[in-house]
């Protein structure tokens, strides 16, 4: 009952009066905001990513493909021998460009062939025929016509299509040209944004030029044997050169990749909700503070510890709910914009996503109330505690005890020093591939550690600068004294300050860390003056491949010196998917190289080539814990081939990492002579540019071709790279104006405190600028103090960045690299921003009423 | 704007029985008569007809005296089209094979039956053209020396039976031809088993029972469908207790008449058949039954007369419910029912069991 009165007429008026409690509030809406927005966006692209996959799995249970990549079709006799198996489906697919799309970047169609008479059996599909009476031409044409096809009626709205129109796709430099029959309806036509298309399974072996191969044979089994079981058994019938597997394992390697990727967004964007909760216990024991008196009052009147202890709970878990209830709100409307980035990055570094549909889902709002509540509860605890043991008769004469009023900061040093220590234990922890909780929990611990140290360095500041402004106006002394007076609240401030900032120095240190190591690695490694692929080669997972006589073709041009054919496809190594590229290692160790891990590339190289063996990227080498000299074996369509690993290479280009041998080799043994990108390298003294012109109207218009100079290639994949980014940046951007909120938050308070002081102040003659002058010295003193100790801070978690987490998520060793430009550009940003953020005080506190300020008390 | 969900399956259609007439294509072999029947050959596959099926239903029970019903029909469609024929796949669609497998469970009042659609694809579905060997899946049809193998069903339902000649087969109507229509080649090559003695197990519902009784098979094989103006057939097998068997089918028209080529057979306890023209029998609807998933209305229960063998039986079913959709494949919907037969044969009483099987009738599902 007290409880409930005490909290009507003492705190919520506090709460709703003050325009502090408002700014925390927004503090901390922005912090859950951000983390709400990241995990509502995550969550629509996975759960657009699974749907895609679910609805295209169907109902198949197994699926069954070629290791080395080629399945023989005759494996189907085999399986039909095992009993468990209640219905088969026989799949011949490639990704191809629509030849005449109407947007620019070109329209990739999933092309499938399947048996239409089985395929409803795994897929759902509904069809809408042509108008009119009941006919079905349309269905019995895409059986036995080789012309028909069936698009999704999605992907025929875009375009403009009906049925009955022509439809044309590109491969290899021809067109296949096809008459839509059916508009497919339903969940399967909303995958991979609508750009699929079905074919008979015969038309597509025709035309595909894929006759008595498959690329996959999906499974429905009977649900009382354990798929496990199956698997063993048809392993056994089948032999070593096919796979059998759950179609969901088709995707773990992509979502593996994706699960790192998500985690260390929602790590990046946890930064605000740490910078938020440094917000509330920084209002709240300013509040404290503040409201000695009435704490004192309301303890002589017989209120107890407890009850107080309780009330300032309480506000700050109202704070705590009402920012996470706005937090949410704003998170979503921030997530519409978010999910779009994330589904644009994510497609173009693992996997097509479609676009997802926004959704709030009920469990991500409660989600993101409860860590409002959480974090208030949490932060408002040691507010409350030092509300609580405040003695009624100190409380109310506003005295401060000694030990109240300052701080121990050799005990926080101490304990600052301890958790650094154990954060290095953490970073040392032997490495898992996939999310890296230890690389995490040693930065949040580097976080704590140089949290505790604030106080200790804010005195020796305070020293430093008492020494320094012996000579300077009185403003600048003032200040100083200020700032080690009110060290128990600034403390709290700088050290939320100093989080957002370190995190931001730490994460600009990674990406240019990342952002050099990338570029020095393509300066070294691509080395051809001209790349030439076809045009759907950037957009996505295209199977669209050149002609090898394409080779000999540009080969012949006078200009040219030298041309590398690259072909890259999948096998499954080790039951995973890998990447095999098969190149002219021959003219990539005479004209360019790979940055070996031991050894000098063409050495490596010319060896590779003499014992017919294969270098793997390091993320490969890290994936498989493979290394120099280790004996693999490769599953071709001819049965294994015995080789090893002749080199360990560093390379940034892909996630999974890929295996490279000479392309003879992958021609002899995979019978594959299709060719991915040609790498062109000139005679001396050619221009680039010119031998482009004449490729492109030799070879581009013609076969659909695109060719790029490496300058241009080079900034290409700059621009992905820096794309890639964007989301990490508008992230630390935020955490930076939740940290601005929090300076702001302090420094009205100091000069709601100070009211008399600077009436007095003004009185005895100080000018509104000196006034101002003194809180914005303030400020700036906050702000050097905040960047001095983010610098330090950064720089460990960045070291945690690259060589830890960065190492574990994603495999790749990156050179550590310091911006010596971020120490200034730094320290311009947490001047601007503490001068920002000290601004409306100063001015308020400029524009004190003198009289009014005076007769306070 | 008419949005049809069509489930790929259904492309298909054959509108095996349906009045839609495909255009027939010249390559196909017409039914004509004087065909000259050479077995085991003729039971095998005729790929150069346009469409063939192989028939059986029958009537079995249990020890504990329950009784079952059973049809197993493969159906093979022979599809014609130049682009097809240049593509060297595999896959390549040169036959369809369709299946209706259905079990009327009499005591139990259940009635279940499944389909199959599939093209040969290496060896999924097939058809020997020498022999009786024809099968979908897990589903065939196989004659070894006498005797024909069944087995169908699904892992709740399955159905394993030998079938053996009781009497020689019996070619049906005139000259080697059984006619559908006036027009040359309307017609199909025509073969009945009428009395086959049946062993075998049903599997229902996790339990095994040995079941016995008497089938009937028929093979059809011709080029012609249904011709203009024809809406369905009603078809009778009849398996009498005094050792003779009728078959009836009359093809009914549009305006509700009965088609002039309607004809039927007795064959007598030794074997021997005399064919009957549609002025030989009637066959009179006496109650209909409206099925409530399709909205069609059967006629379920009949008289059937045939003056010249002083023959009266009234037919009833031995479930209401035994109505196909076949959705999936040949997208038909039809009632193919075991029947009961009672009445009087030249002033005796006489029982009798059989099959009945009407289309046509949901006429009205396909204009939804």
């Amino acid at each position: 009952m007290t409880q409930g009165i005490l909290l009507k007429f003492i705190s919520l008026r506090h709460l709703i009066r003050e325009k502090r409690t408002w700014l925390t509030l927004i503090g901390v809406a922005l912090g859950i905001s951000v983390f709400v927005s990241i995990r509502i966006a995550n969550q629509s692209v996975l759960s657009a990513y699974h749907q895609s996959v679910d609805a295209f799995a169907g109902e198949t249970t197994l699926e069954v493909i070629g290791r080395s990549g080629r399945l023989d079709e005759t494996v189907l006799i085999k399986l039909r021998e095992e009993p468990a198996i209640l219905k088969i489906a026989p799949v011949v697919q490639t990704v191809l460009p629509m030849a005449t799309a109407k947007s620019k970047t070109g329209e990739m169609i999933l092309l499938l062939g399947v048996d239409l008479l089985q395929e409803a059996d795994f897929r759902p599909v509904e069809v809408e025929g042509k108008e009119g009476p009941f006919n079905l031409t349309s269905a019995f044409d895409a059986l036995l016509n080789p012309e028909s096809i069936l698009l999704t009626q999605q992907f025929a709205n875009r375009q403009g299509l009906k049925v009955g129109d022509r439809f044309a796709l590109r491969k290899e430099g021809t067109l296949l040209e096809f008459e839509v029959s059916g508009l497919i309806q339903g969940k399967v036509a909303q995958t991979r944004d609508g750009n699929i298309a079905f074919i008979d399974i015969a038309t597509a072996q025709w035309r595909l030029q894929k006759l008595g191969l498959l690329d996959r044979i999906d499974l429905i089994t009977e649900e009382s044997v354990p798929v496990e079981t199956i698997i063993t058994r048809l392993s056994e019938r089948l032999g070593d050169q096919v796979l059998v597997r759950r179609p969901q394992q088709r995707n773990q390697q992509v979502e593996k990749m994706l699960f790192s990727f998500q985690m260390n967004l929602t790590a990046l964007s946890a930064i605000s909700l740490f910078v938020g909760l440094f917000l509330i216990y920084n209002t709240l024991l300013v509040s404290v503070v503040h409201r000695r008196k009435e704490i004192g009052l309301l303890r002589s009147l017989g209120v107890d510890r407890a009850q107080i202890f309780r009330l300032f709970t309480i506000e700050g878990i109202v704070i705590g709910t009402t920012g996470g209830f706005f937090g949410v709100l704003m998170g979503a409307l921030l997530a519409r914009g978010v999910v779009q980035i994330l589904s644009k990055t994510v497609t173009s570094l693992y996997v097509s996503i479609p676009p997802s549909p926004f959704s709030l889902p009920p469990a991500l709002f409660i989600e993101g109330v409860l860590i409002g509540i959480l974090v208030s509860t949490f932060s408002a605890l040691f507010p409350a505690w030092q509300a609580a043991r405040l003695k009624p008769r100190e409380a109310m004469e506003g005295v401060f005890g000694p030990e109240e009023g300052g701080i121990d900061h050799r005990r926080l040093l101490a304990l600052g020093g301890l958790l650094g220590l154990i954060s290095y234990a953490f970073s040392q922890w032997p490495m898992v591939w996939g999310f890296s909780w230890n690389g995490y929990l040693a930065a949040g611990l580097v976080l704590i550690a140089f949290s505790l140290i604030v106080p200790t360095v804010i005195l020796l500041f305070s020293k430093g600068i008492r020494v320094l402004t012996k000579q300077a106006g009185p403003s600048w002394r003032l200040a100083q004294g200020h700032l080690e007076q009110a060290i128990r609240r600034n403390a709290p401030t700088i050290s939320a300050f100093m989080a957002a900032l370190a995190m931001m120095i730490s994460v600009v240190i990674m990406i240019e860390s990342f952002r050099t190591t990338v570029v020095l690695w393509i300066d070294q490694t691509i080395q051809s003056d001209i790349l030439g692929f076809p045009a759907s080669y950037m957009v996505s997972d295209s199977d669209e491949t050149l002609p090898e006589e394409l080779l000999a073709g540009i080969g012949s041009i006078p200009e040219i010196k030298a041309v590398d054919g690259y072909r890259s496809r999948m096998i499954s190594f080790r039951d995973e998917p890998v990447e095999l590229v098969g190149r002219d290692l021959d003219i990539h160790a005479k004209n360019s190289q790979y940055l070996f891990r031991q050894g000098r590339s063409e050495a490596v190289i010319q060896k590779v080539i003499e014992e017919q063996s294969v270098i793997i990227s390091e993320v490969l080498a890290n994936r498989f814990h493979l290394k120099e000299g280790d004996a693999v074996i490769l599953p071709t369509p001819d049965g294994p081939f015995p080789t090893r690993i002749g080199g360990v290479f560093f390379d940034y280009g892909t996630d999974g990492g890929k295996m490279i041998m000479n392309r003879p080799l992958l021609k002899q043994h995979w019978h594959d002579t299709k060719i991915d990108v040609v790498a062109i390298y000139l005679n001396d003294d050619q221009e680039p540019e010119a031998v482009r012109e004449k490729l492109l109207a030799d070879w581009g218009n013609k076969q659909g071709l695109i060719f790029t100079t490496q300058v241009r290639f080079k900034a290409e994949i700059m621009d992905i790279f820096d794309q890639t980014f964007l989301i990490t940046y508008a992230l630390e951007w935020i955490a930076m104006i939740v940290a601005l909120l929090g300076i702001a938050n302090t420094l009205f308070v100091s000069i709601l405190e100070r009211k008399r002081e600077i009436g007095i102040f003004r009185s005895i003659g100080a000018s509104q600028p000196q006034v101002m002058r003194v809180v914005l010295v303030e400020a700036f003193y906050m702000g050097v103090i905040g960047n001095i100790i983010g610098l330090a801070c950064g720089l460990f978690l960045s070291l945690l960045l690259i060589f830890v987490i960065n190492k574990a998520s994603f495999g790749w060793t990156l050179q550590f690299h310091f911006p010596p430009m971020i120490i200034l550009h730094s320290f311009l940003l947490a001047i601007l921003t503490a001068l920002l953020a000290g601004y409306f005080p100063a001015r308020k506190a400029a524009r004190t009423d003198l009289k009014e300020a005076i007769a306070y008390e | 704007m008419n949005k049809m969900r069509i489930i790929f399956a259904l492309g298909l259609s054959l509108l095996l029985f349906q009045a839609a007439v495909y255009a027939e294509s010249g390559h196909f072999e017409k039914a004509l008569p004087g065909y000259e029947y050479a077995f085991p050959r003729d039971h095998g596959s005729h790929p150069d007809y346009l469409i063939e099926w192989w028939y059986f239903t029958g009537n079995l029970s249990a020890e504990d005296k329950s009784s079952y019903g059973y049809e197993l029909t493969f159906f093979r469609r022979g599809v014609e089209n130049p682009q097809t024929e240049q593509n060297p796949s595999r896959w390549t669609v040169k036959d369809i094979y369709l299946a209706h497998f259905a079990v009327t469970d009499i005591a139990g009042k259940t009635f279940y039956y499944d389909e199959k659609i599939s093209r040969e694809a290496i060896g999924k579905a097939g058809a020997n053209t020498d022999k009786m060997q024809v099968w979908i899946d897990q589903w065939s049809a196989i004659q070894t020396g006498d005797t024909m193998q069944l087995s169908a069903g699904d892992k709740n339902w399955t159905l394993d039976l030998n079938l053996t000649p009781l009497k020689p087969l019996v070619i049906q109507g005139e000259a080697g031809i059984s006619k559908k229509g006036e027009a040359e080649g309307a017609a199909s090559h025509y073969y009945s088993f009428t009395r086959l003695q049946t062993e075998g197990t049903l599997f229902v519902n996790g339990k095994k029972t040995p079941v016995s009784g008497l089938s009937w098979m028929d093979h059809e094989f011709g080029s012609a469908l249904l011709g203009e103006g024809q809406v369905g057939w009603d078809w009778f097998s009849i398996q009498l207790d005094d050792g003779s068997e009728y078959m009836f089918y009359q093809i009914r028209e549009k305006d509700g008449g009965k088609d002039p080529i309607s004809s039927g057979s007795v064959i007598f306890p030794d074997g021997t058949k005399r064919h009957l023209k549609a002025g030989d029998f009637t066959l009179t609807p006496q109650s209909f039954w409206k099925s409530p998933k399709s909205g069609a209305n059967y006629p379920l229960e009949w008289t059937i007369s045939v003056p010249s063998e002083q023959l009266i039986l009234s037919a009833k079913p031995a479930l209401e419910d035994q109505e196909l959709v076949t959705n999936k494949s040949t997208r038909v919907v039809y009632w193919e029912g075991a029947s009961l037969f009672t009445g009087e044969k030249a002033g005796q009483p006489i029982t009798g069991k059989g099959y009945i099987e009407l289309t046509g009738y949901a006429a009205a599902l396909r204009d939804k």
